[in-house]
């Protein structure tokens, strides 16, 4: 049964993507989101083209993961997830939003086969398959959200050390000359 | 709303000759008053424009350099994007002015993606830009036809050339095409993409649509409710010639709604963004060369600035100094 | 920051659609993450600017002077008498959106506010109010507002979300250039005392002790022995660089950045053994021991300020001429504004290099020439020895930094030099190097920790080119010729892309530079093992 919505998955693939694509993109202001949708040089739009790229590629894992029953597969998928939160990291984005987008895959595949989904059991069967894989892929999203934001903070105490460190080789050297010379040598 | 408005202006400014010539036959005050006035300001309010600004000292030697720098001998410089001579800077700017070079940069484009969807709107800014442009002053030099006695030879030709594609009669004219569809383009534009409609003011419209309207009332004029040149002409000489009168079959009111319009945008013009067109000379940026490590540029209000001196430095740290082992002026 | 949104709204659907107001009506939100700390009041005051005091700008109250819109518009008329620039810019403006999608900020932000039609817009709605006729009579109609509390809230924070890098002015039809803009809103945010920390700090420290980190004349030259260490360790041989030394040939001055923070030390380490390996005849000085000017990201008068230390030094040390270190706006400045502001240099004589006799005509009014300029013509007239091959654990792309490229047009000779000492190197897509180079997000002053968020955002067009090479050719060393470059890129990439270093070229150069009477080398400068360590001598 799990056969049929795979295939109906694969068959729907780019109405899926587009309409998930549109839903993450409409996140952004309108005025926004058309550059994101219509600049395809990459070098142009590195966030519309993360976007685009990464839904492809994570609707292919997830497919491949729903196929084999293997399930989400959070590992294989991280670097593409990686790619779009990266990026909504560091912009106007709570955390809820920021990774938020996942779910909205939900949606796509329901309007996307929005007549299949009515007509078939087993269809809606494997859907609740499928929703607890997006669900998974939103848990993973939000870890990769939170390495992001701890980044950003390493990187601050990061740089700070880096303008400090001379500094602080310096103040060993002032500690020679100073009192504490003494108890260096000592300690040697 | 910020396009609603000019757009009302603009259906006002065309009723109010409608009205002025056919009900209150104020045909002196259109024809006649309102075009030495409007020419009057334009003249006036652009020469006022291009002083204020050229009265404006220019500080600083600020080129943006779009390639190699003039260096050792072995390095080619890039002499137009880049210049270091007049020649390279007037090179620079007939680019600017006659074929837009900046706005040409746009086109560039490499490893795109998807379909021919990837040409950007912006090679079609470029085009439509340009298209506008040159239109406009082709079809301007064409109605030197009405302020010369004997049609210039140049005017001729250049009619010829217009109406190369001898369709219809009078025969139709492919500035008149390309410019109408250009101006559309340009305001079509500002509806459809949302960074341009977000950043578009009334000012960006009104100029747009007063445009249509001359273009559109030249074509009627011309095209459909034929209007007599000859009253046209008679008018127009007499307005060049400073002895003006209005012909006893003068033209008919469409041609002064056309005259009103552009009356409108002349007078306007000073006033409002249109007076790009005389500041892209003198932007500073692009009409300067890149060489101020050659040459000493002067900035004429130089004034003295407070400093923190050696001296003071000195005396903040001579004791410092002197203990790593740094020469000192006073011991 | 934004509201907190239940769950039920996440999951049912994300049709967050932002307000459709127009710009002029969507009040600014001072975003933590953003901005810059506001400057202090011991910082504003040691260089005697106004309303010197202690604020926050996540506050409310900004302790605004009395009567601040009458200073605002005064500023405004003096400067549009004074810059052509300025006020040719206020007026000619014709939104074509052209500008639009080419800022950084606007790339990685999608914040409309960050396209630089706006970002000008934001001032020319003002302009438009007080200073021309259908602005004073139309108002709003004719694009033009009032000066009043929340305008002045968004001029500070977007024009310290503009890092002056003159891309947008590149594609302009009329080369109005945002820089000039901000620049100046950033002079009237001074006259109010709204400037940040990060720049008014070092603007201070430069101003009282030579240099942006403030170092102390024995700091410096015993960092300086920090590093001369490191290379005797390295290479076996004793640099002896002098310091304030009267009667020397060439004054070097380069931004402090190098003299302290990695990785610009490995990069002022291949300075002082490129020197040493050359034997010129050169000294450094610790009056005038900054190259950078963070004066110019307040005010032309505090960048004139300090600038005038250089050419004042070069007189009293009565040097020959100068050689100016790898920096990107200190060279912009330099090549700019050095010479109109404290100029004429007649004491000082045409830059000729000493080893290849080669005379600089292109500076002979500024007599300072680029040490880049300086090693591509050693490289060329075969005076160095080189082995390229130590850099062969690299694959190197270049970045142009904004000021090099757009303000002198500084292409090929960092090229030169870097493809004649490294063996792999490799572009990065062509509508992001040259002209066209993305900012590295963090310059003009805005390369503080608290406003990351800001920089990673507007780091990102530039990281992605990177990316793109490091996925194609395996690309780990990003090289540029810039001190804020070398700070900024380097958090820039690990988050971005982590794997790519950053490096200056003189850093490429002193690892490839075969010196006379040097030991095998068994590890980069920076102490990594080299590819070929331990197998038989290069020399």
């Amino acid at each position: 049964m799990n056969v049929s919505l795979k295939d109906l998955l694969s068959e729907k693939k780019p109405d899926i993507l587009n309409i998930w694509f549109d839903e993450i993109i409409d996140t952004y202001p309108a005025d926004t989101s058309l550059f994101l949708k219509k600049q395809k040089n990459r070098f142009h739009n590195p966030v519309g083209h993360a976007i685009l790229h990464g839904t492809g590629e994570i609707f292919d894992k997830l497919l491949e993961g729903y196929a084999s029953g293997r399930g989400t597969g959070a590992e294989e998928i991280a670097p593409f997830l990686d790619n779009i939160i990266r990026v909504r990291a560091v912009q106007d984005f709570t955390a809820s939003r920021a990774v938020g987008f996942v779910f909205a895959l939900k949606k796509a595949v329901r309007s996307a086969l929005e007549s299949s989904v009515r007509e078939s059991g087993d269809i809606r069967a494997g859907l609740e398959k499928f929703d607890s894989m997006v669900d998974g892929l939103a848990l993973a999203a939000f870890d990769i959200y939170m390495q992001c934001r701890e980044k950003i903070y390493a990187l601050r105490a990061e740089e700070i050390e880096k303008r400090t460190f001379r500094l602080l080789q310096q103040a060993n050297l002032i500690c020679e000359v100073d009192e504490e010379k003494k108890d260096l040598d000592r300690g040697e | 709303m910020r396009a609603l408005l000019p757009f009302i202006t603009v259906i006002v400014l065309v009723l109010l000759a409608i009205v002025g010539v056919e009900a209150a036959n104020l045909q002196f005050l259109f024809g006649v008053v309102i075009p030495y006035a409007a020419a009057a300001i334009f003249l006036a309010g652009v020469i006022y424009k291009v002083v204020s600004w050229g009265r404006v000292p220019v500080p600083f030697r600020i080129p943006t350099t779009c390639g190699q720098q003039k260096t050792l001998p072995w390095i080619k410089q890039s002499r137009i994007e880049n210049p270091t001579t007049s020649a390279g800077v007037i090179t620079r700017m007939l680019l600017e002015v006659f074929l837009f070079r900046s706005l040409f940069r746009n086109l560039k484009t490499e490893l795109r993606e998807g379909p021919q969807l990837s040409y950007g709107s912006d090679k079609w800014l470029w085009l439509a830009g340009l298209s506008f442009h040159w239109t406009f002053l082709l079809i301007l030099i064409r109605h030197l036809r009405f302020f010369t006695q004997n049609v210039p030879i140049p005017v001729q030709m250049l009619e010829h050339l217009d109406s190369f594609l001898q369709i219809g009669l009078p025969l139709l004219y492919i500035t008149d095409v390309i410019f109408l569809a250009a101006v559309t383009f340009l305001l079509i534009r500002r509806f459809t993409i949302p960074q341009v409609k977000y950043i578009s003011l009334a000012a960006d419209y009104f100029p747009l649509f007063l445009i249509l309207g001359i273009g559109v009332s030249g074509v009627l004029m011309r095209y459909f409710i034929k209007t007599d040149v000859v009253g046209v002409k008679e008018l127009t000489m007499s307005l060049v010639s400073f002895s003006p009168a209005i012909p006893k079959d003068g033209p008919g009111t469409i041609f002064y709604v056309h005259l009103f319009l552009i009356s409108a945008l002349f007078a306007y013009f000073p006033f409002s963004k249109l007076v790009h067109m005389g500041g892209v000379f003198l932007s500073p940026t692009r009409n300067l060369a890149n060489n101020s490590r050659m040459v000493r540029h002067v900035n004429p209000w130089n004034y003295p600035v407070k400093v923190h001196t050696y001296e003071e430095y000195e005396n903040d740290f001579r004791e410092k100094m002197k203990t790593a082992g740094i020469p000192v002026e006073k011991e | 920051m934004a509201k907190e949104m239940k769950p039920n709204e996440i999951i049912g659907s994300i049709d967050y659609n932002p307000p459709k107001t127009d710009w002029m009506s969507t009040p600014v939100q001072i975003k933590p993450g953003m901005f810059c700390w506001g400057a202090k009041a011991k910082s504003i005051n040691t260089v005697g600017f106004p309303n010197a005091r202690d604020w926050n700008p996540g506050e409310e109250d900004w302790k605004l002077p009395e009567n601040w819109q009458g200073t605002v518009l005064e500023g405004i008329a003096d400067r549009l008498k004074k810059y052509r620039s300025f006020r040719l810019f206020m007026d000619i403006c014709v939104r074509c959106g052209a500008c639009a999608d080419k800022c950084h900020f606007y790339i990685g932000s999608g914040d409309p506010k960050n396209m630089p039609v706006l970002r000008a817009e934001l001032m020319r709605s003002v302009y438009r109010r007080y200073f021309t006729t259908p602005g004073k009579m139309l108002g709003k109609l004719a694009g033009a507002r009032d000066l009043d509390i929340n305008v002045l809230k968004e001029w500070w924070y977007y024009f310290f979300q503009c890092t002056e890098c003159r891309r947008c002015s590149v594609f302009c039809p009329y080369g109005i250039d945002t820089a000039e803009i901000t620049i100046m809103g950033r002079e009237l945010m001074n006259l109010l005392g709204l400037n940040i920390e990060w720049t008014m700090g070092p603007v201070a420290a430069c101003y009282m002790k030579g240099n942006h980190l403030g170092l102390e004349p024995h700091t410096i030259t015993s960092n300086i022995e920090f590093m001369l260490d490191d290379i005797e360790t390295i290479t076996g041989i004793k640099v002896n660089p002098s310091f304030n030394r009267k009667g020397a040939e060439i004054l070097f001055v380069t931004p402090s950045g190098d003299l302290f923070a990695d990785p610009g030390t490995y990069t002022c380490m291949g300075y002082l053994m490129l020197f040493h390996e050359l034997g010129l005849d050169y000294t450094w000085s610790t009056y005038a021991s900054e190259g950078g000017n963070f004066g110019f990201f307040t005010s032309n008068e505090m960048a004139k300020r300090l600038n005038s230390k250089i050419y004042a030094e070069a007189k009293r040390l009565g040097v020959k001429y100068i050689i100016g270190g790898e920096c990107g706006h200190m060279w912009r400045v330099l090549n700019q504004y050095m010479d109109t502001w404290n100029g004429p240099a007649d004491f000082l004589e045409v830059p000729k290099s000493p080893i290849t006799g080669t005379v600089f005509e292109n500076t002979k009014s500024t007599k300072m020439v680029h040490i880049v300029e300086f090693t591509a013509d050693l490289i060329k007239n075969g005076k160095l020895k080189l082995d390229p091959s130590r850099n062969d654990h690299l694959k190197v792309t270049f970045h142009d930094s904004c000021n090099t490229a757009r303000g002198m047009g500084f292409f090929e000779e960092p090229r030169f030099v870097a493809k004649a000492v490294c063996n792999n190197f490799y572009e990065m897509p062509e509508d992001t190097i040259r002209e066209k180079t993305f900012c590295c997000g963090s310059g003009s002053g805005l390369n503080a920790g608290e406003d990351m968020d800001l920089r990673m955002r507007g780091g990102l067009p530039r990281a992605n080119a990177v990316k793109f090479v490091r996925d194609k050719y395996g690309v780990n060393m990003l090289a540029n010729i810039c001190a804020i470059d070398r700070a900024a890129l380097t958090t820039s990439m690990n988050y971005w892309v982590p794997g790519v270093g950053v490096t200056g070229v003189h850093e490429l150069v002193a690892n490839a530079l075969v010196m006379k009477g040097e030991k095998p080398r068994t590890t980069d400068l920076r102490g990594e093992p080299l590819p070929n360590a331990g197998g038989e001598s290069d020399v």
